[in-house]
């Protein structure tokens, strides 16, 4: 009878509590956001399975026993969350090598002032930084890997948070894309309001073609360029300009094909399950969760609205107006927030094609953010 | 909501010093690809000799209707497919 009443003391049931409960239907509900909703279904599918595995007592999924402890005392998504992120940081790399062989810098080369949407979109991250700090709750490292939710950028997130902020990883992961996923009713309202309708009417010249010999040294020179002025930057830009120099190149089609289908598939599988196992209950249900949601949405607002801003400036000395709509493509959520540029655009006058010309800011987002987060790891 | 607002003092100039390297560099960076960028379509203008043909917004006004009426289609099939702004092709990469 005794090892009867053991073995009911084991099991889930009797180990979890209300919080476990609440986290296990918050799980249940990016499942059905993905799946019935078709938001962010390769992040918030998996991210949600995690949290609801995390949320599970006793599994050990997440234990990670180091040194000389014996192997089978950790759980698989403990060895991935340590090997993949907070000791190795591998994985958003390698996401980055899929991103890369997947992105087209045709209409960034086409349309280079476009770049400086990117960077003025981040302003977003530093809206988020200093709040954090404002907050006095969060150390300089813990405000950096807050504050660069506002990059709108997964693996960047991700990447810095594992290196600055461990225990902060779930939580500014899941907000980033959470957000990420709700950009098209974050973004449009304030696209509206700080835009007049004639604004948002101003027709773009459609975009010059771009040769293979231009993409190739632009990005083999960006990759040298940009780590030799912030190197720690390193493992996200030099994937990302590798992935993409073997797109460009036309002569290596099955490693393109393996970094943009396979490499990034497993590589999104694990990253994203194992996020979604670091929102465990003790982690969630502090205050400091919810302070953190409000500084992403401020952090996703400001940026728009600098980049919004920022165009809006540069036409104040540009002879050949730019539609200010595709500076808010500069958060650098890819691709969402180019057609969301475009279909604003299309709402004011329906002869505006932006698609190609939101794409600049967006993909020079990228870049910014993974500067920006070099910048942060090189000082902080 | 003021006495909320309480940074250190020197985490403030810390932090203050971040921002600034931190936008600096992001921005020089961008810059200084946007100048590379025209060096080397120059560059390539220059020794491949190709003639850069700027496309204008008034060029060929045929050419421009089928592409108005193919923006249009496209529009009228994603408005009857659900939300303006969310397709199942925006289910893309993380």
């Amino acid at each position: 009878m005794s090892e009867f009443q053991e073995f009911l003391r084991a099991t889930g049931f009797s180990n979890i509590d209300w919080r476990n409960a609440v986290m296990l239907v918050v799980g249940l509900a990016f499942v059905y956001a993905a799946i019935s909703r078709g938001l962010e279904p390769y992040e918030l599918l998996p991210i949600g399975l995690g949290v609801i595995l995390a949320n599970l007592p006793l599994t050990g999924l997440i234990d990670f026993v180091g040194g000389s402890g014996a192997p089978q005392e950790s759980g698989i998504f403990g060895i991935v969350f340590h090997y993949g992120l907070s000791f190795w940081n591998l994985l958003p790399p390698i996401i980055f090598l899929g991103l890369g062989a997947m992105t087209d810098f045709g209409p960034v080369i086409a349309n280079p002032k476009t770049l400086l949407l990117g960077a003025a979109a981040q302003l977003g991250i530093f809206a988020a930084f200093w709040g954090a700090l404002a907050t006095d709750r969060f150390s300089l490292s813990e405000a950096a890997a807050i504050g660069i939710i506002g990059g709108a950028d997964g693996p960047t997130t991700i990447f810095l948070s594992a290196r600055l902020a461990p225990e902060l990883l779930g939580i500014t992961a899941v907000i980033a894309y959470s957000y990420m996923a709700a950009i098209a009713f974050i973004q449009p309202p304030l696209m509206k309001l700080l835009t007049t309708k004639n604004e948002r009417s101003i027709e773009m010249r459609p975009l010059r073609e771009v040769g293979r010999n231009e993409k190739l040294i632009f990005a083999a020179l960006a990759m040298i360029i940009i780590i030799l002025i912030v190197p720690r930057s390193a493992p996200l830009i030099a994937l990302f300009m590798i992935g993409n120099m073997f797109r460009e190149s036309g002569v290596v089609p099955r490693l393109t094909n393996a970094a943009s289908n396979e490499l990034l598939n497993i590589a999104t599988i694990f990253l994203m399950i194992t996020v979604g196992t670091q929102l465990t209950a003790e982690r969630v249900f502090m205050v400091d969760t919810i302070v953190i949601l409000g500084l992403g949405l401020a952090a996703f607002s400001v940026g728009t609205t600098g980049g919004l801003l920022f165009a809006k400036l540069m036409n104040l000395v540009l002879k050949e107006k730019i539609n200010p709509l595709i500076g808010s493509a500069g958060v650098s959520a890819v691709p969402m927030a180019a057609r969301i540029s475009h279909h604003v655009g299309q709402e004011a006058n329906p002869r505006v094609f932006l698609l190609p010309h939101a794409m600049g800011p967006n993909v020079a987002g990228v870049i910014g953010s993974a500067v920006v987060a070099g910048v942060f790891i090189s000082l902080i | 909501m003021a006495e909320g607002i309480n940074i250190n003092a020197d985490i403030a100039q810390e932090a203050g010093i971040l921002t600034g390297i931190s936008m600096g560099t992001a921005f020089g960076m961008l810059v200084l690809l946007m100048l590379i960028i025209l060096m080397v379509a120059w560059a390539v203008r220059r020794f491949q000799g190709i003639e850069e043909q700027e496309p204008s917004l008034h060029q060929d006004p045929g050419a421009r209707d089928k592409a108005l009426a193919g923006v249009i289609a496209v529009t009228a099939v994603l408005a009857t497919s659900g939300s303006a702004y969310y397709t199942d092709a925006d289910a893309g990469h993380p």
